[in-house]
């Protein structure tokens, strides 16, 4: 083997060797880039999860308060205990929909709580797409007493 | 301000870690910019998080624009295959600073401390990495150490 051919080998094999650690995580802004471009819940799920429905269920589960004195943070609790693939976290009140999109991996306690921006009244929805290749989803109606968010 | 990772704390309890990560960073929106600006394209915001142990990652979040500024997430994954540090009390490491100060005759320096406390303190845990990268391409780097406090003895 003469030298070239073995630097071009050991190239090879720095960039086999790189690749899995890339592979476990997943970047859905370039994965699927018309979600973070919806303008309404449904277009983002459509984008998202392709055409099915989603089911509500009991094992996911929500909790924003019902009134926020500001809309600049709104705190959101979600989790579930079933299977998943990915979770997102949806709201209809800015002028996209899409907030996050969690790739869930096996360490995953799937419990998360976050701080949003919200203009003004609308819907939080926290979508799950299960292991059994269906889309279970709760969600919760939140009022705001003051814009924080000019979208 | 500088744009950074202001904190993580990671408690652990019965195998289960939970991580709570806090942000300095503007968030800014797209109509946010336009009106400060007047370029919408001046809009900055965490776009991608990813935690990891060693080569394992234990968190993946792809986030939008609609975080609150200087936003805050927390989240719980399993640590029981990881392996974990036992913390100091305050008092272990005051008596550690007094011997040293009683044995060199002087105040140790923050170096001779630290090596002081890495040599009788080996018991060191994984450390969770925390990465984010924002809209502009900034990358934002921290770690902790995953790490409990000592069981009390009766």
């Amino acid at each position: 083997m003469n030298r070239r051919n073995f630097l071009s080998f050991a190239g090879s094999a720095i960039a086999l060797s790189v690749v899995p650690m890339n592979l476990n995580a997943e970047d859905y802004r370039k994965l699927k880039p018309k979600v973070w471009h919806a303008h309404n819940i449904d277009d983002a799920t459509k984008a998202l999860y392709g055409m099915k429905t989603p089911i509500e269920s009991d094992q996911v589960k929500i909790s924003v308060p019902k009134i926020n004195s500001s809309g600049g943070s709104v705190p959101v609790k979600f989790e579930t205990t079933l299977d998943a693939k990915t979770i997102a976290l949806f709201q209809d009140a800015n002028p996209e929909s899409a907030v996050a999109v969690y790739d869930v991996n096996k360490y995953d306690l799937k419990k998360y709580e976050v701080k949003i921006k919200m203009e003004k009244d609308g819907v939080v929805m926290v979508l799950v797409e299960a292991t059994d290749g269906k889309i279970y989803m709760a969600k919760a109606t939140t009022k705001v007493a003051a814009g924080g968010c000019e979208g | 301000m500088a744009n950074k990772i202001t904190a993580i704390k990671v408690k652990i309890k019965n195998g289960v870690a939970t991580a709570k990560m806090a942000f300095s960073h503007p968030m800014l929106t797209y109509n946010q910019a336009k009106g400060k600006t007047g370029n919408r394209d001046d809009a900055n915001f965490i776009t991608h998080i990813t935690g990891t142990v060693g080569t394992e990652t234990v968190l993946d979040i792809s986030t939008s624009q609609f975080f609150a500024k200087n936003p805050i997430f927390k989240s719980q994954f399993k640590c029981d295959t990881f392996k974990i540090g036992t913390k100091l009390s305050a008092r272990e490491l005051d008596n550690i600073e007094t011997d040293l100060k009683a044995k060199l005759g002087k105040q140790p320096s923050y170096v001779e401390l630290n090596n002081a406390i890495d040599t009788l303190y080996p018991n060191k845990g994984e450390f969770l990495t925390i990465v984010a990268t924002d809209r502009k391409g900034n990358t934002y780097k921290e770690s902790v150490e995953l790490a409990s406090r000592k069981k009390k003895k009766r």
